[in-house]
């Protein structure tokens, strides 16, 4: 047409708070509880939650990891229900993953509570002191540094991955405090180097009826060293395998992530990939017609009943559709992609915040916004989109929580229009 | 100049003339058929070496899947891996000794220990050196040191090879 292609709308990202205490040690990672008011930052040696309404500390984890803690990540339950015990579980350089409990109504009314207008939070928190979480279960196996985890969406699977390239999926099989049960469920070798992030897919009703291939409804993505992102399935008779390895990156995956909303016409999520080359690449899955992969078995697509010890071929295509305009100029170390708004923002090594968004017309991305310095000369290692709970936020809406190298967590409002 | 032109003038200051370039090609070749020779030792070296720690990796790793499969409480079934004569020697053996347990009923454990035995089936490893064989020999050989990791956790055993206890719960997993 002879339009000119609309303006993208003005953005405004403004500091919203910066949670307290500071850590004074560097940050690594920011996890949003699911559903309930909480924000767990990894930093050093402990975990510190905090609360979303009141940008507080709300509790701690400490003492259950003799090396740093990168990452953490809560244990999704299927429904809300405040008599489910409260799980997050810590992934350490010291090779274990730490399973930890909090006692739930107490956690839930906290976190209800502590709002800027209940005139007790001070009292409360003291009293927390001693409730602390309970480091319930230690899980061991890898043989070095563990960098991230990820849950799947019904938390029945929880993926761990090292710098020893391998990848331990772990089932949670019920069981409360000492017998609480997980189980190893796959150990998986194939990446050439050090894994960096893993991240399940989120499933929604469509995906839910398994798909003609026979694969179960869970899919995880492993982002590596050895610069390939591996995607990995579950052949429905619980062997995980590899299905997809996907190159295109010039450096080390530093983060993958999963587009969050449903998409039209029950296509697959797409994928987001960051890379130390500073560049972000968005993949689709190849949809293929059931049936054409010319297996060695025969009778499905699956990896067979009887053991199939050929070379399996990939089974999934992946392919690049599109590219986030690159602005960064060092490492994109954390991609973050918003269930409610679609928007992603990326944070790296050069200290930026940068937000996008997506044409739905022409698919092409845009820059809509940045913050440079957004933790002054640090790095910033960790970014991710937030419910507010605070009483500035309006109905649904989201901020950016970004984490960086000088100890402090800070909130953003985003806020387009305006 | 041409070499059937020998003019008698030339021919005892030809050797002369070209001393160095013979000497040159002289050295050349010899350091070249050094070198293969050289090479062909390494090579072979280091093939023996390598070959030998694969395979007995592949072996250990037979060895074990064999022993955990005889330990399934129902091996007679059709779970079970073939290769009837070996079983039956194994299980004499260990009849005569002394028995191990046999391992707890849990049919993902005996998923596991099937899928480890086809993996690391001796017969069925192929012992080219092609590219594909060996990329095929490695990738199997990873996935049942992992399948091994799994099946070692779920029967309790440390990785040395010795029982814990049915130690799969506790404080430690």
């Amino acid at each position: 047409m002879s339009q000119p292609p609309p303006q993208p709308p003005p953005i405004s990202i403004l500091p919203l708070a910066t949670f307290s205490p500071d850590l004074y040690t560097r940050a690594w990672q920011s996890t949003p509880h699911p559903y309930l008011p909480l924000i767990a930052t990894t930093h050093d040696k402990t975990v510190t939650v905090f609360s979303l309404s009141t940008f507080t500390k709300h509790s701690s984890l400490t003492g259950g990891h003799s090396r740093s803690i990168r990452s953490c990540a809560w244990q999704p339950f299927s429904s809300p229900s405040s008599s489910q015990t409260l799980r997050l579980v810590t992934g350490s350089f010291d090779s274990t993953a730490g399973i930890w409990t909090y006692n739930p109504t107490t956690a839930l009314e906290k976190a209800i509570s502590s709002n800027p207008t209940h005139t007790e939070p001070q009292e409360q928190e003291e009293e927390e002191e001693e409730e602390e979480w309970e480091f319930t279960l230690v899980l061991e196996g890898h043989e070095n540094e563990v960098k991230s985890l990820s849950f799947s969406p019904s938390g029945q699977f929880l993926a761990t991955c090292s710098r020893d390239k391998s990848i331990w999926i772990w089932e949670h099989l019920g069981g409360e405090g000492e017998e609480e049960d997980w189980e190893t469920v796959a150990v998986l070798s194939e990446h050439d180097g050090d894994v960096k992030t893993v991240a399940f897919a989120p499933v929604f009703e469509q995906g839910k009826k398994r798909d003609g291939r026979g694969y179960g409804v869970d899919c995880l993505v492993s982002g590596s060293y050895d610069d390939t992102v591996r995607v990995w399935r579950e052949d429905g008779d619980g062997e995980w395998g590899c299905v997809s390895v996907l190159t295109g990156h010039e450096g080390t995956v530093w983060g993958v992530e999963w587009e969050r909303q449903e998409r039209q016409g029950g296509r697959y999520q797409r994928l987001m990939t960051a890379g130390a080359e500073g560049r972000v690449l968005v993949w689709e899955l190849k949809e293929e017609e059931e049936g054409d992969d010319g297996d060695e078995e025969g009778g499905g697509n699956r990896w067979g009943g009887i053991p199939n010890t050929m070379r399996r071929s990939l089974r999934e295509e992946w392919e690049v559709k599109g590219e986030l305009p690159r602005v960064h100029t060092r490492e994109i170390y954390s991609v973050a992609w918003s269930g409610e708004t679609g928007l992603v923002a990326t944070v790296g090594g050069d200290g930026m915040v940068v937000v996008y968004q997506e044409d739905l017309g022409t698919g092409e991305w845009r820059v809509l916004g940045r913050v440079e310095g957004a933790h002054g000369p640090y790095e910033v290692n960790h970014v991710v989109w937030c419910r507010r709970f605070d009483k500035g936020g309006r109905e649904g809406e989201e901020m950016l929580v970004t984490t960086g190298d000088d100890g402090v967590v800070r909130a953003w409002e985003v806020r387009l229009g305006e | 100049m041409a070499s059937d032109q020998q003019t008698p003038q030339d021919d005892p200051f030809d050797s002369l003339l070209h001393l160095e370039s013979q000497f040159y090609t002289e050295g050349y070749n010899q350091g070249a058929a050094d070198g293969v020779l050289a090479g062909r030792i390494e090579g072979r070296q280091l093939g023996l070496e390598k070959g030998y720690q694969k395979f007995l990796e592949a072996g250990r790793l037979y060895g074990r899947a064999i022993v955990w499969a005889n330990r399934l409480p129902n091996r007679g079934s059709s779970s079970s891996p073939p290769a009837p004569s070996q079983i039956s020697s194994t299980t004499e053996i260990e009849a005569e000794k002394r028995e191990l347990p046999p391992l707890p009923n849990n049919p993902r454990l005996e998923k596991h220990i099937t899928t480890l035995y086809a993996l690391v089936e001796t017969e069925s490893l192929s012992m080219e050196n092609t590219d594909e064989a060996v990329n095929d020999f490695d990738d199997r050989i990873k996935r049942g040191q992992g399948k091994a990791k799994i099946i070692e956790r779920m029967v309790g055993e440390k990785p040395g090879g010795e029982e814990s206890g049915a130690a799969n719960k506790g404080t430690t997993v």
